[in-house]
């Protein structure tokens, strides 16, 4: 009977695989579960979007109704040249969140094949692409993607790009280290012993290994990519005037301040949410695959 | 020591003139004529070659590059393309602005963030722990931009209390900063509560902290004496990895309260294609970067004795053999 009872429990504890596991802990903390439903709607809204509300409420201009306070027909008000705020604010979830995820992604798919290349071969080149990348990380990155982007001219494509260059370093880092440290693992000299190429046990010994951190790495960085975005935004060097980006949004009010505050309040309380949303996720997620940090 | 210290500050050497290539790139080969952006769209054909031929824009752009690099060899960081006057006079008139920004901030970071931590950690699961990391939290995810918009808000149009834009002259007092140095701060020292706590209380959990409390030392004593050395050694840490982060949020803090620091300097002579103002402006930043990344690792040998004593260790080593 123990024999079987202990059978039993090996089963069930075959099931949960390491995924499942990191789930299990990270479903225990109530801010990342909360964090994961904000970023949820969010995401929800942003593709959703032209369900919600046309593009044409967007950019639509009625000088009839300038600066309506936030009521029934216009649930967030109007601004200075009539627009609807809410199909603004809408709108901007699409623009702000993709930049942001598309800017993580980029950086994040370029930077695994540099830090992977750079950790798994070591050596010269190993230390070449380290150098490069040190000289990179000197220039804070957003100081970085305002020179790129202000010697290419402000552009939705160029901001992406300025973006993902500042971001790339990070990701490389993240993976190199990982790599190091299971380079010599025994099922890596496995695979090589029978024969595997060397992209075959990058791609499909050293990547699935390396996925955990890269993750939490991806969620943190996202969080700032959505804030460099909006202060590029801001500060006239990013996102130009008439797309609804959240920080467009806000670099366009930011005359009106004075006498309509709504104006400035809304789109910074959509920024500020979905990067606590972004931040919270990251952190739950970083506890959950550690679970040396909190026992 | 002496010998650490110049082997780092040769080591910035290669970094800087890394940063310079990078940046003469990227201004050299976007487009944009700077002939045109300095004289304008209407200016004849001719005129344009006459300044192209006394810039020498027409060299290829690595003799161009060495040529910069031997002039910044002697200390001369050219003339302003725009306003044809020295570069390092300009920079000399922003410095004290941009550095006196960073120092308020790094101040405020440590003066509120380091005993906050600790507080919160040594009371740990107490309201006062949960609403400093609520706050911490909120604060690390708030746009910082939006941030002083709101206090602007608040502390200028509403309560007149705090100027919300810096004034070019001599008028400067210590209002004028409270705001900016908020809004530049308001991110790192987050992140300095939220590291200070976390290691605190891993060290006081650790073995010799129970030993401390057993032989009957107060609770003052034990974290103010035995603790707190060993949890600030990844604050240090953090706070010199924070600095890059503080001087690019300087940048843009300048750019909203109108302050004329290197940051502002920066993007308007990026915009117009100055280029040796912007990498004057580069070179500065990650100068002072560099400098700062140096003392803060002698700092964490000062503060932890062990690593000193593995430096003069081997230093005794090598100058034996």
């Amino acid at each position: 009977m123990i024999i079987e009872k202990s059978n039993q429990i090996k089963k069930k504890y075959k099931k949960r695989s390491q995924i499942y596991s990191i789930w299990l802990r990270f479903k225990r903390n109530k801010m990342a579960v909360a964090g994961l439903i904000l970023l949820s709607i969010l995401l929800t809204v942003a593709i959703c979007a032209p369900l919600i509300v046309k593009y044409e409420h967007v950019i639509k201009q009625n000088l009839k109704i300038r600066f309506l306070p936030p009521g029934r027909d216009y649930w967030f008000g109007t601004d200075a040249l009539g627009r609807d705020m809410f199909a603004r604010i809408i709108w901007g979830a699409r623009y702000s969140l993709s930049l942001g995820i598309g800017a993580v992604f980029i950086s994040m798919s370029i930077g695994a094949v540099i830090g992977s290349v750079a950790g798994y071969y070591g050596g010269r080149i190993d230390s070449l692409i380290m150098r490069i990348i040190d000289v990179i990380m000197a220039i804070p990155g957003t100081l970085m993607a305002i020179t790129i982007v202000a010697a290419l001219g402000a552009g939705t494509v160029k901001l992406l790009i300025a973006m993902s260059i500042s971001l790339i370093p990070t990701f490389s880092r993240v993976v190199r280290s990982i790599i190091l440290s299971i380079r010599e693992e025994e099922y890596i000299e496995a695979a090589r012993s029978y024969g595997c190429k060397d992209r075959t046990i990058i791609m499909r010994h050293i990547w699935p290994n390396s996925l955990g951190p890269l993750i939490v790495q991806a969620s943190l960085s996202m969080a700032q990519a959505v804030l460099t975005i909006s202060s590029l935004s801001f500060i006239g060097l990013g996102v130009p005037a008439p797309t609804p980006e959240w920080g467009t949004i806000l670099s366009e009010n930011k005359v009106n301040m004075r006498d309509y505050s709504y104006l400035c309040t809304i789109p910074g309380f959509a920024i500020l949410l979905s990067v606590i949303a972004m931040n919270l996720i990251g952190d739950g997620l970083r506890d959950a695959l550690d679970p040396k940090l909190k026992n | 020591m002496v010998r650490y210290i110049l082997k780092r500050l040769i080591i910035m050497i290669p970094i800087i003139v890394g940063i310079t290539l990078i940046v003469f790139a990227i201004l050299n080969y976007t487009p944009g004529d700077a002939a045109t952006l300095i004289l304008g769209f209407d200016a004849t054909e001719a005129s344009l070659d006459a300044l192209r031929a006394k810039l020498k824009l027409d060299d290829p752009f690595m003799v161009r590059y060495v040529r910069y690099l031997v002039g910044l060899l002697k200390g001369d960081l050219g003339i302003s393309w725009r306003h044809n006057t020295p570069v390092a006079a300009e920079l000399m008139n922003r410095i004290p602005n941009t550095l006196g920004l960073a120092a308020y901030a790094v101040t405020v970071m440590l003066i509120l963030g380091i005993p906050m931590g600790i507080i919160s950690a040594v009371r740990q699961y107490s309201l006062l722990d949960h609403t400093t990391l609520f706050i911490a939290l909120l604060m690390t995810s708030i746009p910082t931009f939006w941030l002083a918009l709101m206090m602007m808000l608040k502390f200028s149009l509403e309560l007149g209390i705090l100027p919300a834009t810096m004034p070019t002259s001599a008028a400067i007092t210590w209002k004028h900063w409270v705001l900016p140095t908020f809004m530049c701060s308001a991110n790192l020292t987050a992140s300095t509560v939220r590291t200070t706590r976390s290691n605190m209380l891993e060290v006081i959990r650790s073995d010799y902290i129970r030993t401390a409390k057993s032989k009957g030392a107060g609770q003052f004593r034990v974290i103010m004496y035995h603790a707190l050395r060993n949890a600030l050694m990844p604050v240090v840490t953090i706070v010199g990895i924070n600095f890059n982060v503080l001087m690019g949020g300087a940048v843009i803090t300048e750019q909203v309260f109108n302050i004329s620091g290197v940051g502002n300097l920066l993007i308007s002579s990026v915009r117009t294609k100055d280029a040796p103002m912007a990498m004057g402006c580069i070179i500065f930043i990650a100068t002072v970067i560099g400098i700062v990344n140096l003392l803060v690792d002698l700092l964490y040998v000062f503060i932890n004795p062990r690593l000193k004593s593995m430096y003069v260790r081997n230093n005794a080593a090598k100058e034996e053999s």
